[in-house]
């Protein structure tokens, strides 16, 4: 008898993941073309959380609009009003109490931990799926999660959406009973993120899912605008804390963790690196923090309304996802003329079109998993 | 086993025979309990809220206490959490999703936005309330809510179920906005101080920069000014610490060269400024609208584009939402 292969191209088949798909954190739809397991072409869309943030600020005054702005990315909802406050600031040449700078760099920080948390948790369920083993990964990060929201609600009464931040201040003060509490925090955290470092670097597993998976090189990272964590995962060296540093980063003395291949590994070591480098900041803080005023201004019911000079400003911070900036063009009024938000997530993303081809739908969730996007962030 | 017998005292009774235990109810008592206790709620989020609802499932608060737990498909699950702002171009799928959910299906909006739209019920692109497309059963309030929140939001749908007295309710309040033809904005004069550049020389100038060290793109926006409007470049040369702003002024058929070819991240930022603003791009890879859905009329973030305008003529009429109720 004669053996007969059956060859058939099947052709182009196209598979639909998201908006709802849990995996793409949050509402992001990839249009895969597949030849068996393999990817051929990507289609993205996004835009399934476009809320017209930039055309709401337009109609607000300036002091209404950081609550607005903590919202758009939710993970780190303090460098979202820290960004926008520190360009109004440099716009108008308010100056900021330096106790007001350290706690706005303390609740910045504790939100870069709890924001790579979330990171590394719902990565774990990308990897391992919610009934295999990914699911220990998520219950461990949001049980010390728990731990910074808690600190955070003691500190400003709310969980994440924190409003610590006016312009020329903050709002709450710390008291010697956050202070113990953040202490306690440090104490608790420092050995577990340590623990959860050196059991994830050296897990076979891990490795095997994400050591040479989505490399991204130097240069598709700068041509891309890519920038955070998933620029220094490829081994640039570039933190605009350290690099054009801004509130009082240049007083503080910590490292930037850098990555060498560019893979999905390098991207979530630098973020676990990342958060032991924070609990140092931290730490700094709580040794150095001056006495002194919370805000230069008058409070806000009574301030005058901020006017900044006719003209525009760029000013960028470093968000836990990369390169935050604020463009805002002032025609002199109380309302921004325009403002445009450069999102980190935004151009990370744009790399999943070029990164995608030729690998396997497996490693799809995997890749688009170590960009972290925020799709409040990509959509605005 | 203790727990269980417990809480089917509450709807019948228990009755001890020689040699055998009986437990008589009513069936619908019965199948109200059984629904009540294994709520699977579909596991899709749409904003911050769905990261409270992240921890409420997670370690501490631990809602598989209540016998919740999160499916990924529609075709799974009975309840639908709906945590987060609802857009328009998401809201036909939540539509799709719940009329994929089989029935008996509950839903709860969690979140200020989810109910009412909160501080961007007046924009463009946002749904004012997810009870315009799907009935809701619990309102959960807060911005975002709280996972205790979150929990007394299910007990109290529990409660509901337990009942029998399941009456989702639906918006039915009229918020028609004033249909506004044409808007009349006072532009502004151009406020930049800086140099203007021709639109036909970007291409140039951009090798000029890229030469120059200038090797990664910030951003690219625009900014609507009386008579024209003003592209705004930004470049930077991460190992100096430079940053170039470059500003083009565009003619009145707001067309000018792509520059994805020398910047490979500009074509997602150009399809954001040919979506937001209308300009476009020669030699654009794709050249489509990248946040509003594609058959979207208008540019929103031009001036004479109102923000509450938007419904017209895109965002669904009270007539399509009203239709949609009369389907289910």
């Amino acid at each position: 008898m004669e053996n007969k292969i059956i060859e058939k191209d099947f052709g182009d088949l196209a598979l639909n993941m998201g908006p709802q798909h849990p995996s793409t954190h949050g509402v992001f739809r990839l249009k895969l073309h597949l030849e068996g397991e393999k990817i051929n072409r990507v289609e993205s869309y996004l835009g399934y959380l476009h809320r017209g943030v930039e055309k709401l600020t337009e109609n607000l005054d300036y002091d209404m609009i950081p609550p607005v702005l903590e919202r758009d990315d939710y993970l780190s909802p303090t460098s979202n009003s820290l960004g926008f406050i520190n360009t109004i600031e440099e716009m108008c040449n308010i100056e900021v109490p330096k106790r007001a700078s350290y706690l706005r760099v303390l609740i910045a920080e504790l939100q870069r931990i709890s924001s790579h948390l979330v990171a590394l948790g719902t990565y774990g369920l990308d990897l391992g799926g919610a009934l295999g083993g990914g699911a220990s990964l998520f219950l461990y990060c949001f049980r010390e999660r728990e731990k910074i929201l808690d600190v955070l609600e003691v500190i400003t009464g709310t969980r994440f959406h924190t409003n610590m931040n006016q312009v020329g201040g903050v709002r709450y003060d710390v008291n010697d009973e956050s202070l113990n509490k953040i202490k306690d925090l440090i104490n608790y955290l420092k050995p577990k993120l340590n623990e959860y470092y050196n059991v994830i670097s050296n897990d076979e597993i891990f490795m095997k899912r994400t050591k040479n998976i989505g490399i991204i090189t130097k240069e598709l990272v700068m041509s891309s605008g890519g920038s955070g964590p998933v620029a220094r995962g490829s081994g640039i060296n570039y933190d605009i804390r350290k690099n054009n540093s801004y509130e009082i980063y240049d007083e503080l003395s910590f490292e930037i963790p850098i990555g060498k291949n560019g893979d999905s590994y390098d991207r979530t070591m630098v973020r676990m690196r990342e958060t032991i480098e924070s609990i140092k900041i931290i730490e700094q803080i709580l040794e150095k923090l001056p006495e002194g005023a919370l805000c230069s201004r008058k409070p806000l019911k009574s301030a005058k309304l901020l006017k900044p000079p006719k003209g525009s400003h760029y000013k960028a911070i470093e968000s836990p996802r990369g390169e935050l900036g604020f463009f805002i063009v002032s025609d002199g009024t109380s309302m921004p003329y325009r403002m445009k938000i450069r999102a980190p997530s935004f151009s990370n993303l744009s790399i999943v079109e070029k990164l995608l081809p030729e690998t396997y739908i497996a490693d799809a969730v995997v890749i688009l998993g170590s960009l972290d996007p925020v799709f409040g962030d990509v959509d605005r | 086993m203790g727990n269980v017998k417990k809480s089917l005292k509450d709807i019948g009774s228990f009755m001890k025979l020689p040699g055998a235990n009986m437990f008589m109810t009513k069936t619908e008592d019965l199948f109200n309990w059984a629904n009540k206790s294994s709520l699977w709620p579909l596991s899709f989020g749409l904003a911050c809220c769905a990261i409270e609802m992240m921890a409420t499932f997670s370690s501490r608060y631990d809602l598989d206490r209540l016998g919740m737990i999160t499916r990924a498909s529609p075709r799974q699950a009975d309840l639908m959490i709906v945590a987060g702002t609802v857009t328009v171009k998401m809201g036909e799928r939540i539509k799709t999703l719940y009329d994929q959910m089989a029935g008996p299906k509950w839903v709860i909006a969690a979140g200020s936005c989810a109910i009412s739209g909160d501080h961007y019920r007046h924009v463009y692109s946002v749904v004012p309330g997810v009870d315009w497309i799907i009935p809701v059963d619990v309102y959960v309030p807060g911005c975002p809510p709280t996972p205790e929140a979150f929990i007394d939001g299910i007990l109290a749908l529990q409660d509901i179920i337990s009942k029998g007295k399941s009456a989702p309710t639906f918006n039915s309040v009229s918020c028609e906005r004033k249909s506004i033809d044409e808007v009349k904005v006072k532009k502004k004069e151009i406020l930049f101080d800086k140099e203007l550049i021709d639109s036909n020389l970007i291409f140039e100038k951009c090798n000029e920069i890229k030469s120059l060290g200038y090797n990664y793109l910030n951003f690219i926006t625009a900014t609507d000014f009386d008579n024209s409007l003003v592209l705004t470049y930004m470049f930077s040369n991460n190992f100096e610490n430079k940053k170039l702003e470059i500003n083009v002024k565009l003619g009145p058929e707001n067309r000018l060269d792509s520059i994805s070819n020398i910047y490979p991240g500009a074509e997602w930022q150009e399809r954001e400024v040919y979506d937001m603003f209308g300009v476009k791009f020669n030699n654009h890879p794709k050249l489509e609208r990248i946040l509003m859905p594609d058959d979207w009329i208008g540019h929103p973030l031009l001036k004479n584009y109102k923000m509450e305008q938007a419904k017209l003529p895109y965002r669904p009429s009270r007539e399509d939402y009203e239709s949609w109720k009369t389907k289910l």
